[in-house]
C-alpha cells in the first residue's frame, strides 16, 4: 500500500513537472514565427501599460514562499517601474542604463552602467519580454511559444550564461496582454507574477514620471 | 715546438703572457667555481629591470618591489570581435590552449557562479563583523530598523538582484548588502567590463571585447621560458586567427612588452655584431692584405668579448639584454689596440720586432687605455644596472685588448721587409685613386684653423638659437618605446579597462598585519574626504575587503542592535520562531576574524596587500581617477605610515639631480686630466689635447640639440665615454709627432675612428631609447673629435 501511494506521488510530482515544462516542448519554429511577431506586436502596441501585479516567491530550499503585490507601470521610452506596496513598499525602475532601488523611508540607490552591466543587461532583457522585441528575445533567448495571438504561452531558455544564473528558464502567458510570468532561478526558486487591471494611457503621471528621475 | 708567427724564444719576460694568462684563465676557472658555490648565472630580459631603484625608505621600497615583481608578471588578453560569440569562441580555445601550461600561475577567463558563489560564501562566514559604511552608520545612530526594513523589501520586492539562498541563517540580508557594495568596489566592476555569458566582456564602438588574465610564474617571465610561454601565445592566437575571421587579439602587460623588448634586443644584437665585424674585417683586409692581422684581430674581439660577459656574469650574476647591445660597441673600441699595433707592424719598417712596436706605442696605448678605462668605470656609480653592467663589461673587455696587444702581440714575427708596406699610404696609392699627391692633402695651417674656427661657430650657432631646449632633464617612461602595435594593444586595453589608475599609489605600513589595516583605515577615511571633495572617484585598497580585527570587533559589537528586530523579521518572512533562536547562536558563535588570505581569490586582494617584508607589514592603495597628484603627496606627508610612490617622478627627479651632479664632476674630471697631461706634454701639445674635449662637447651638444633631445642622464654618460675616446685619437697623433712614422699613426687614428664610429653608428639606429642616445652622442663627439685631432695634427709629412 506503500508503494502505491509512494507511486502515486511520483506519477503526480512527474506529471506536475511535466505539465510545467510542457511550453518548452514547443520551439519557435517557421509556421509559428508570424504568431510569434503577431504576438509580440500586440504587446508593443501600447506605448505605455500600466496595471497591478501579485507576486509569489517560491524558496524551495526553505520550503517558503513570500507574497506581494503592488503596481507596475511599462514605457517603452523610458522603462519599467515595479511598486510593491505590500506588504512592505519599495520600488525597482529599470530604466535604459540605470537602475533605482528605492526603499522604505524615501532611499533609492542607483547602479549606473558603468560596472553594473550585468545588472542593467538582465532588466534590459526584462524589458524585452514587456515592450514586445521580438528580435532583441531571438537574439537572446532560445524561443519557445504556443498557441496564437489571442491565447499564448512563451518559453524563454536564456543564451547568456551569466543572465541564465539568475533566471534558468522563464514562462508567459497571455493575451493581448502578459497575464502571467514564472521565472525558474537555478537554484530550484520560483517568481511567479499575476498581472491584471492593465490599462493604457496616453502619457503618465508626475508621480510615475518621478520614478525615472535619478536621485 | 715552433710557432710559425709566434716567438717565444726571443721573449724579452716572461711576465706578459704570465699575467695575460692569469687573467685570460682566472675569470673563466671563477666563473665555473662561482656556478657550484654561488649559483647560476642568467641573461636578464625583464623591461623594469633597466631602470634604476628610486631613491627613498629601503625597507619601503623592498615592499614596493614585492608589489612590482607580482605586477611584472600580470598579463591581460582581449579577444575582439564585432560578434560576441566569435570572440568568446577565440577567448575560449586559448583559455583551453593555455590552462594546462605550467608557466600559468593563475588563468582566469570565467566568471561563472561559482565565483560570485565564493564572494557569497565569503560573504556569509563573516556577516557579522563585515559591513560595508552605510551599514555601520545606520547601526551606531540607531537605525538598525532600516536595516531590517531594506531586508523585507529586497525579499518582497520585485526582481531582487540579491540571492535569497540564506535567507533562513541572514534575514537581515548582511551578505547580500555587502555584496552590493563589493561588487562595485572590486576589480570585478571595473572599468566597461561586464558579466557576459560567464566571461568579463566590453561593448565598444561596436566591437565586442573578452578579457583573459594571466598570471605568469616567476620562472615563466624569465628569458628562455619567456620565449616559450609568450611565444606559444602568439602561435596559439595565430592559429586561432585563421579558424576564426574577424577575431582580432590584444596583449598587454609588461611580461608582453619584455618578450617583444628582447626579441628585438637579440635581433638588434646580432644585426650590429654582424655588421660591426663584416665592416672591420673587410676594413682589415683592405689594408693589411694580409690574414694575420685580419685573424689576431678578430680572435682579439672575440676573446675580449668572451672575457667581457666572463667578468659581468661573476660579478653580477646576470647580464641585461640590453647590456649586450651596448656591449656591441666594444667590437669597435678594443680594437684599436689591434690597429695600432698592426698599422706599425705592416707598415713601419723602422721597428724590427714587436717588442720595438710595443715601445713606440706604449706610452700612449697606456695613457689611453687608463683615460677609457676611468671614463668606463664613472658607469659604475650610475643608478643603472645596464649601465654599471656595461661599464664592468667594458673595463674587462678593454683589458683583455689592452693584454693581448701588450703582452701576446709582441710575440708575433714581424714579416719580411719588403713585404711592410701599406700600399693606403703610397703615393701610387692616392695617385690611382685620385691622381692626387700626397701632398696635395696637406692644408696650411691657417685654412686648418680656419676650419676649426668654423665649426666650433657653426656649433655654437646651433646651440645658441636652440638654447631653449638645452635643459637637464630625464624622463625614464621615454627610455621605453612601444611597437605600434603594442601602442595600440595597450591604448585599447587601458580603454576597456578604464579603472583610471594613475603611475602612482600608496604604500601603507604597519609593526604588525593588524596595524597595518589599521592605517590602511585611517588614510581611507581621508581619501574618502577627497573622494566627496571630487578629487578622486574611487580606491582599491585591502581593508575595503578585509578591516582590521578592531573594527571587524566593532562592526561585531554593533549588529548587536540587530538581535531585538531578528524575532519580528523571521516572522515577516514567515519562519517560524526557533529561527530566531538558531540566528541568536549563530551570532554567539559569528565572531571570526577573516584575514586577506581568505578573501576571495578574484577580489583583487592579491595586488593591493604585500603582506610581510623584513617583519614590518605593508599594504597598497591604490587611487582610481584622481585629480591632482600633488593634493595626495601632500596627503601622504600628514600620516608618517603612508608612503607615496611614483616611482616614474622619484626616479626622474633622482636622475636630474644626479645628472647635474655629473656635469659638474666631467668638469672636474677634464681639469684634472687636463693638468696632468700638462705635466706629461709639451703647453703647446697640452694645449691641443685640452681642445679637443671641448670641441667634442661642443659638437655632442649642437647634434643632441638638433635632435631635440633634453639633456638626461644617458647622453651626459655618453658625452663623459665620447671624452675618453676621443683623448685616444689626440694622445696617440701627440705621441707619433715627433717620429717619422706620424702617417702610420695617422692611419691608426682614422682606423681606430672608423672601426668605433662603426659600431657606436650602428647603435645609434636601435630601437632602445638610450641605445640610441648613446650611440648618436657617441658618433657625433668622436666625429668632431677626429676631425679637429686631425686639424690640429694631422698635417701629412
Amino acid at each position: 500500500m506503500k508503494r502505491f501511494i509512494a507511486g502515486l506521488c511520483l506519477f503526480f510530482l512527474v506529471a506536475a513537472v511535466w505539465a510545467q515544462d510542457d511550453i518548452f516542448l514547443h520551439p519557435l519554429k517557421a509556421p509559428d514565427i508570424d504568431a510569434f511577431r503577431t504576438t509580440l506586436g500586440l504587446l508593443a502596441k501600447n506605448q505605455i501599460v500600466r496595471g497591478s501585479f501579485e507576486q509569489e516567491k517560491t524558496l524551495s530550499r526553505h520550503n517558503r514562499s513570500l507574497k506581494s503585490s503592488g503596481n507596475f507601470i511599462i514605457a517603452s521610452e523610458l522603462g519599467m517601474v515595479w511598486e510593491t506596496l505590500r506588504p512592505f513598499p519599495s520600488a525597482l525602475t529599470l530604466g535604459r542604463d540605470y537602475l533605482v532601488q528605492s526603499r522604505p523611508g524615501g532611499q533609492r540607490t542607483v547602479l549606473g552602467a558603468q560596472g553594473n552591466e550585468t545588472f542593467i543587461r538582465l532588466a534590459e532583457v526584462i524589458s524585452m519580454v514587456f515592450t514586445g522585441n521580438a528580435q532583441g528575445l531571438l537574439d537572446n533567448f532560445e524561443v519557445y511559444y504556443f498557441g496564437n495571438a489571442a491565447n499564448w504561452e512563451l518559453g524563454l531558455l536564456p543564451r547568456d550564461r551569466t543572465i541564465a544564473s539568475f533566471a534558468a528558464r522563464i514562462t508567459m502567458k497571455g493575451d493581448a496582454v502578459i497575464r502571467s510570468i514564472f521565472i525558474y532561478e537555478q537554484n530550484g526558486d520560483t517568481i511567479k507574477y499575476v498581472l491584471s487591471n492593465h490599462n493604457f494611457p496616453s502619457e503618465l503621471t508626475e508621480h510615475e514620471i518621478s520614478f525615472f528621475a535619478l536621485p | 715546438m715552433k710557432y710559425p708567427f709566434l716567438r717565444f724564444h726571443e721573449m724579452r719576460s716572461p711576465w706578459g703572457l704570465r699575467i695575460w694568462l692569469l687573467v685570460h684563465l682566472s675569470i673563466p676557472v671563477l666563473l665555473v667555481l662561482s656556478l657550484f658555490f654561488v649559483g647560476p648565472v642568467r641573461i636578464n630580459t625583464l623591461l623594469m629591470d633597466m631602470l634604476p631603484k628610486p631613491a627613498g625608505d629601503s625597507m619601503v621600497m623592498a615592499a614596493d618591489r614585492v608589489l612590482a615583481e607580482r605586477s611584472s608578471r600580470e598579463a591581460v588578453i582581449f579577444t575582439a570581435s564585432p560578434d560576441f560569440e566569435t570572440a568568446k569562441k577565440g577567448a575560449a580555445v586559448l583559455y583551453r590552449e593555455l590552462k594546462n601550461r605550467p608557466e600559468a600561475e593563475i588563468l582566469s577567463l570565467y566568471f561563472d557562479p561559482a565565483v560570485i558563489a565564493e564572494f557569497t560564501e565569503y560573504l556569509h562566514k563573516y556577516r557579522f563583523v563585515i559591513a560595508g559604511r552605510n551599514t555601520l552608520e545606520l547601526l551606531k545612530t540607531g537605525n538598525a530598523e532600516e536595516i531590517a526594513m531594506d531586508a523585507l523589501a529586497v525579499a518582497f520586492g520585485a526582481f531582487s538582484l540579491i540571492s535569497l539562498d540564506n535567507i533562513d541563517t541572514d534575514p537581515f540580508l548582511l551578505a547580500g548588502r555587502r555584496l552590493e557594495e563589493f561588487l562595485t568596489s572590486s576589480l570585478l566592476a571595473g572599468g566597461n567590463l561586464s558579466l557576459k555569458d560567464d566571461v568579463l566582456a566590453a561593448h565598444i564602438d561596436g566591437t565586442w571585447y573578452v578579457m583573459l588574465r594571466i598570471l605568469f610564474t616567476p620562472q615563466a617571465v624569465s628569458i628562455r621560458e619567456g620565449r616559450n610561454t609568450i611565444g606559444a601565445i602568439y602561435a596559439a592566437a595565430a592559429a586561432i586567427k585563421k579558424n576564426l575571421p574577424h577575431l582580432e587579439f590584444y596583449f598587454s602587460g609588461i611580461p608582453f612588452h619584455t618578450y617583444e623588448s628582447s626579441s628585438s634586443a637579440q635581433r638588434e644584437i646580432a644585426i650590429i655584431t654582424t655588421i660591426s665585424f663584416s665592416a672591420i674585417l673587410l676594413l682589415f683586409i683592405f689594408i693589411f692584405r694580409s690574414p694575420i692581422p685580419v685573424v689576431i684581430s678578430i680572435l682579439d674581439i672575440v676573446v675580449s668579448l668572451a672575457l667581457a660577459a666572463g667578468t659581468a656574469l661573476l660579478i653580477f650574476r646576470e647580464i641585461h639584454i640590453i647590456t649586450f647591445i651596448f656591449g656591441t660597441a666594444l667590437i669597435g673600441i678594443c680594437v684599436d689596440c689591434s690597429i695600432h699595433f698592426f698599422t706599425h707592424w705592416k707598415g713601419n719598417v723602422a721597428l724590427k720586432n714587436g717588442y720595438e712596436i710595443r715601445s713606440r706605442i706604449s706610452k700612449s696605448m697606456i695613457i689611453c687605455f687608463v683615460s677609457t678605462g676611468i671614463c668606463f668605470f664613472a658607469f659604475i656609480f650610475a643608478p643603472f644596472p645596464i649601465l654599471k653592467q656595461f661599464a664592468v663589461f667594458s673595463i674587462a673587455g678593454l683589458l683583455s685588448s689592452f693584454l693581448s696587444a701588450y703582452c701576446i702581440f709582441p710575440l708575433l714575427k714581424v714579416p719580411g721587409d719588403k713585404k711592410r708596406q701599406i700600399e693606403i699610404l703610397s703615393d701610387k696609392f692616392y695617385a690611382r685613386i685620385n691622381g692626387i699627391t700626397c701632398k696635395k692633402l696637406s692644408l696650411p695651417p691657417v685654412f686648418r684653423y680656419i676650419i676649426i674656427a668654423s665649426f666650433v661657430i657653426v656649433s655654437l650657432s646651433i646651440i645658441f638659437f636652440s638654447r631653449q631646449g638645452i635643459r637637464i632633464e630625464n624622463d625614464i617612461r621615454s627610455l621605453y618605446t612601444m611597437s605600434a602595435s603594442m601602442q595600440k594593444a595597450e591604448m585599447r586595453a587601458a580603454q576597456i579597462l578604464n579603472h583610471g589608475s594613475p603611475f602612482w599609489y600608496f604604500i601603507v605600513s604597519g609593526e604588525s598585519r593588524e596595524e597595518a589595516l589599521i592605517n590602511e583605515e585611517k588614510l581611507i577615511v581621508r581619501l574618502e574626504k577627497e573622494v566627496a571633495n571630487g578629487n578622486l572617484k574611487s580606491f582599491l585598497a585591502t581593508s575595503v575587503f578585509v578591516p582590521s580585527v578592531s573594527r571587524q570587533n566593532k562592526t561585531y559589537e554593533a549588529m548587536k542592535a540587530l538581535l531585538p528586530l531578528a524575532r519580528s523579521q523571521y516572522e515577516y518572512l514567515g519562519f517560524p520562531p526557533e529561527y530566531a533562536e538558531i540566528f541568536y547562536k549563530e551570532f554567539a558563535a559569528g565572531k571570526i576574524h577573516c584575514f586577506p588570505e581568505d578573501a576571495p581569490s578574484l577580489s583583487g586582494i592579491a595586488n593591493l596587500w604585500i603582506g610581510e617584508v623584513n617583519g614590518i607589514y605593508y599594504s597598497a592603495v591604490m587611487p582610481l581617477h584622481p585629480a591632482n597628484e600633488a593634493i595626495f603627496r601632500a596627503i601622504a606627508e600628514e600620516f608618517s605610515f603612508v608612503h607615496f610612490i611614483n616611482k616614474t617622478e622619484d626616479i626622474n627627479r633622482d636622475l636630474d639631480t644626479l645628472t647635474r651632479t655629473i656635469v659638474l664632476a666631467f668638469f672636474a674630471a677634464w681639469l684634472v686630466i687636463s693638468i696632468m697631461i700638462c705635466f706629461a706634454y709639451h703647453w703647446r701639445d697640452s694645449l691641443k689635447i685640452c681642445a679637443v674635449p671641448v670641441f667634442m662637447v661642443i659638437a655632442a651638444l649642437a647634434v643632441l640639440t638638433l635632435n631635440k633631445i633634453p639633456l638626461g642622464f644617458f647622453p651626459i654618460a655618453a658625452l663623459i665615454l665620447a671624452f675618453g675616446l676621443s683623448l685616444d685619437y689626440v694622445v696617440y697623433m701627440t705621441g707619433a709627432r715627433h717620429h717619422e712614422s706620424k702617417n702610420i699613426t695617422s692611419l691608426a687614428v682614422l682606423l681606430s675612428f672608423l672601426t668605433t664610429i662603426l659600431s657606436f653608428g650602428a647603435l645609434s639606429f636601435s630601437s632602445f631609447v638610450p641605445v640610441h642616445i648613446f650611440g648618436i652622442t657617441v658618433s657625433g663627439g668622436l666625429s668632431a673629435a677626429f676631425i679637429s685631432t686631425m686639424l690640429l695634427h694631422g698635417r701629412k709629412d
